[in-house]
């Protein structure tokens, strides 16, 4: 399973519904900042595939006073490695 | 569970990973634990397995497991810093590929079988009385390690010698460090440097030559950069080698001369000096006598000077080619003589020299001469390439020639007094010494030797000039005995396999380059039925006792009968050997019992007479009053520093009056140029250990030839191209890297590839210096040639046996 | 105001995501390892990583090769782990093993080393 992390910047006065927004997505990790008035937090979006985890981030770019979603980390060892057993599976059959 | 922990894992560096990029803090890290914290329950104190600098180590142990190494703080060589090596080598601890069971063949054309200890024992006791019964005492040899624990090398020698009444007692430190033995007892009148590391900081110029310490003793070299950056234009550094290396990024000076050469420079630094008279007479005169040739002449100042005036600076600048200038030997010479202390560090670009000994004296004569010696940051300091070769081989009598303690073996008296204190009848080892390393392989080729025990160290990889002594060892009327931890190309020659115990899975000592002597506990057991050897050869000599009927044998391993083999049978053999043999001697360790090494973060510098005394550290300086209790001891008048070295009867330094030599082989017209051979960073030897850590063999998963660029362009030679290095004796086919390492004319490979196409020491030359017999692995010539374009390559390791 | 520092985390970001090169290409995420490096042929992986970097981040490698790391032979993959293990925030478990002492008496204990000496040069920021 891939895992991706996050940059979310959204208006500041906004910040409250956006972060509560965030929350309620399914696979999706939040790290508020810890300043006050702050306008970004940090996400961890984990999902079955990276096309699912693009999908999210449509999501969230989404959201009223979501600004950007930018990616700064991302590991797709698992899919790597899953979709190489699945080649292997298919050369077998 | 693991999986889950894994992606927690992942998750949270992805978080801190995008919070560091974007400056956003968001308290993950607060309230957490210190993230220094090992995930280890018990960390266990030793040495570090591989170079010879000395750090000190601990072991962190999870449930009973290795899991990681850390450095120790207060130790006085590395002081808590560790290169990569040094923080790895807990993973070949329980490494798939490590010997866990004795092996057999009677012919080396058959597989091995798995055997008994015990049937291993006895094969090898049979094979070794056999030989002795038919061909006599000398037809069997011992070749150890300059990585073997100083109890094992103590106690091998120790059955060959008054066991088997042999002195075919050789080891690998032959091919490293004899020279600096040499050195040492012909210019100060005994072995071993007489400071040590703590002058790095008290030194003002750095003298570098035929070392790439940056490299092979990076926590050492790590001590005189930090010396370096910190006072960048009080203290100097001179970086003299063939190679511009990692080394000469901090020299002030970089003195790159035609390889071979180096007699001539020395020479003439020492003619700058008396010429510009920079010498320290009042040193000279307390100090000092002149000598000259192979009786040891004493000649006086005067014919001294008249001697170096053959090496003007003018002359040794054309002798020494490369970017060496008259002026540079001048400007080096004064730099290094007007310098409130300076130190030198050579290791085997000075040592592997077919006139290794000549250039040790050579270096330590700028030294005396300039009065560069026992003053706080003056030192002429041989870095040791082995962790024990100093402790173990050069102290333990571990080559053909001494006794332990730094005894001669041809001197009856003292001869006999190691008779005495082993108990056994005068007369039983031999007068005359042993066959050295390169005649003991060829002795092999000749069938002279019918059974040899290799322990701890791959001699078909390391000798020079490999392939000849393969031969020999293939022999099948030669019985070929290995112990070591992995497969490697020695084993592929051998009878019998046994597999030993690694680092921290036993009890031992182990002497670094300054004199100083620690302990490594055991922490773990070995894998499967891997036993420590100091248990195989109590138990070999038992029973060759029975198979050569000879009760003195027994005699020589009864002290330590019935002991457990972890800790209390290395003791007993560590207190026989600073107890009995060391007494008395300029290497008393009589105060580094176990217990005084298991309280102190490093160990000891001897000589260290008392535990009192030991307790300090010992010894930093040898011969200065007031610091080595010996000086005290012996002082034969009032002067400060006293030269009470065994080998010098007159108790002075001898500045030696010797004449350039060339290398054994210089380019010709066949065979054009220059190779030499070094280490790299992440290898170890012959990367029997390094190869199998991962995170080292895939930083340098291969050798290469080194190739200057302007040699490259002449010869079509592009990065990564399939180069040919041929000499007469043998060839390599190698990847090339074109780098101004080399200088135009030399090329350099590494030495730690054990892949039949990539090991160098088929192609090197088995030349060897006359006294102390190290070969020239240095220096001889080939021609090389561009085969190909780049191809893809794999690590290669011995992993079968 | 708020438009420039979002414009600048922008840039970061940039920057970050090509350090790591998990670059996000016009919409396309390209294959990366884990830690997010771009996917290595096994001969590539047999190269030093200063030997790409030298090129792809010449400021860090500059910084790196310039200073006591630098000269001192200690290199990428020591902090930060090889391409199969890669951290580009090492722990800083990699620096406790050499500098224990200093960590000891480090009054920043819940931060780490790079808190205070910058990164891949080390030099003492305050």
């Amino acid at each position: 399973m891939p895992i991706g992390g996050f940059v979310v910047s959204f208006l500041p006065d906004k910040a409250h519904e956006v972060i509560g927004s965030l929350r309620d997505i399914r696979g999706c990790e939040v790290h508020e900042a810890i300043e006050e008035k702050a306008d970004s937090a940090v996400v961890v979006l984990e999902a079955k595939t990276s096309g699912d985890i693009e999908d999210m981030v449509e999501g969230i770019k989404a959201i009223d006073g979501v600004l950007s979603v930018d990616l700064a980390y991302l590991n797709i060892e698992d899919e790597i490695k899953e979709n190489k057993n699945e080649l292997q599976k298919l050369k077998r059959a | 569970m693991v999986a889950l922990t894994r992606r927690e894992l992942i998750k949270r560096t992805a978080a801190l990973t995008v919070a560091s990029f974007c400056g956003i803090n968001i308290g993950l890290k607060k309230g957490g634990s210190i993230a220094h914290a090992f995930d280890a329950d018990k960390w266990v104190r030793g040495s570090c397995r591989l170079c010879g600098a000395g750090c000190r180590v601990e072991l962190g142990l999870k449930n009973g497991k290795p899991v990681a190494l850390r450095g120790v703080k207060d130790s006085r060589t590395n002081y808590g810093y560790l290169c990569m090596k040094g923080m790895l080598f807990y993973k070949i601890i329980h490494h798939p590929d490590r010997l866990t069971k004795p092996l057999y063949r009677k012919n080396k054309s058959e597989p091995f079988k798995v055997v008994s200890w015990d049937k291993a024992i006895k094969i090898a006791a049979k094979e070794f009385a056999a030989s002795v019964k038919q061909y006599g005492n000398n037809s069997v040899a011992y070749y150890g390690s300059g990585q073997a624990l100083t109890e094992e090398t103590y106690i091998f020698q120790k059955v060959m010698r008054a066991g088997l009444q042999t002195n075919n007692v050789e080891g690998n430190p032959r091919l490293c460090m004899a020279s600096a033995v040499s050195g040492y007892l012909t210019s100060f009148g005994a072995d071993e440097p007489i400071g040590g590391y703590a002058d790095i900081e008290k030194c003002h110029c750095f003298f570098i030559i035929g070392s790439n310490m940056a490299e092979a003793h990076p926590v050492i070299f790590r001590r005189v950069m930090r010396r370096k950056l910190d006072n960048p234009d009080k203290v100097k550094v001179i970086n003299a080698d063939p190679r511009v290396s990692p080394t000469s990024r901090i020299a002030d000076v970089h003195i790159q001369f035609k390889p071979g050469t180096d007699l001539a420079l020395l020479n003439a630094m020492a003619y700058a000096i008396i010429d510009e008279k920079l010498y320290d007479k009042d040193f000279i005169d307390k100090y000092t006598t002149f000598r000259v040739g192979k009786k040891k002449k004493e000649v006086s100042f005067g014919v001294y000077k008249r001697h170096i005036m053959k090496y003007s600076p003018d002359k040794a600048a054309k002798i020494c080619g490369g970017n060496v200038t008259p002026d540079m030997i001048r400007e080096v010479a004064r730099m290094f003589a007007k310098s409130p202390a300076a130190m030198t560090f050579w290791t085997m670009g000075i040592n592997q020299r077919v006139r290794g000994v000549w250039a040790n004296n050579l270096i330590h004569n700028l030294h005396i001469l300039t009065g560069q010696l026992c003053k706080p940051g003056a030192d002429s300091l041989s870095l040791t390439g082995q962790p024990n070769a100093c402790g173990g081989v050069r102290e333990g009598g571990g080559l053909c020639h001494i006794l332990p303690a730094h005894r001669l073996v041809k001197i009856d008296k003292l001869r006999h007094q190691v008779e005495d204190l082993w108990g056994i009848p005068r007369g039983r080892i031999p007068p005359k010494p042993g066959y050295h390393t390169v005649a003991m392989f060829q002795a092999v080729n000749d069938g002279k030797i019918k059974a040899i025990w290799i322990n701890c160290t791959s001699p078909v990889q390391s000798l020079p000039n490999a392939d000849k002594y393969k031969k020999g060892l293939q022999r099948e009327d030669c019985f070929v005995v290995v112990t070591d931890i992995f497969p490697t190309r020695t084993t592929e020659v051998a009878n019998l396999v046994l597999p030993a115990a690694f680092h921290f899975e036993k009890t031992g000592v182990y002497g670094c380059t300054e004199r100083r002597s620690q302990l490594t506990l055991k922490a773990v057991d070995p894998p499967g039925e891997a036993r420590p050897e100091v248990w195989i050869v109590r138990e070999w000599a038992l029973r060759l006792a029975d198979e050569l009927n000879d009760p003195v044998i027994k005699k020589a391993v009864e002290p330590f009968i019935g002991k457990e083999e972890g800790y209390e049978l290395p003791k007993a053999i560590w207190d026989e050997y600073t107890q009995k043999l060391t007494k008395g001697r300029d290497n008393d360790l009589r105060g580094a019992t176990y217990n005084v090494l298991k309280r102190l973060p490093d160990g000891v510098q001897w000589p260290a007479p008392t535990e009192e005394f030991a307790l300090t550290g010992g010894a930093v300086k040898k011969f200065v009053r007031g610091i080595d209790p010996l000086a005290d001891k012996h002082a034969k008048n009032s002067l400060p520093y006293q030269f009470y070295g065994p080998a010098h009867k007159d108790k002075r330094l001898w500045v030696w009056l010797r004449p350039y030599k060339g290398p054994a082989e210089a380019p010709d017209s066949s065979y054009p140029v220059f190779l030499s051979t070094g280490r790299i960073i992440d290898h170890w030897h012959t990367a029997s250990m390094t190869g199998r850590i991962p995170e080292l063999m895939s930083a340098n998963p291969y050798a290469f030839v080194e190739v200057n660029p302007d040699d490259a362009s002449r010869l079509g030679i592009k990065p990564g191209d399939m180069v040919l290095v041929e000499s007469r004796r043998g060839k390599n086919v190698l990847p090339a890297r074109v780098v101004e390492g080399p200088m135009k004319g030399m090329v350099f490979v590494y030495w730690h590839d054990q892949h039949e196409d990539r090991m160098i020491n088929r192609v090197t030359k088995d030349a060897f210096d006359p006294g102390s017999k190290e070969p020239e692995f240095k220096i001889c010539a080939v021609r090389i040639k561009r085969l190909s374009g780049p191809k893809p390559i794999k690590p290669f390791l011995v992993n079968s046996v | 105001m708020y438009i420039y520092k979002r414009l600048l985390k922008g840039a970061l970001i940039a920057v970050g995501a090509f350090l790591i090169g998990a670059c996000v290409q016009q919409g396309n995420m390209r294959k990366a390892s884990s830690g997010g490096h771009p996917v290595l042929n096994p001969s590539e992986k047999m190269q030093p990583c200063y030997e790409c970097h030298k090129d792809v981040t010449p400021d860090i490698y500059k910084k790196w090769f310039d200073s006591r790391h630098g000269i001192g032979q200690v290199r990428c993959f020591q902090c930060h782990g090889g391409y199969d293990d890669l951290k580009v925030v090492p722990d800083v478990s990699k620096c406790s093993v050499c500098h224990t002492k200093a960590m000891e008496h480090c009054s920043t204990k819940d931060n780490s080393c790079w808190t205070c000496h910058n990164a891949h040069e080390f030099k003492a920021s305050n």
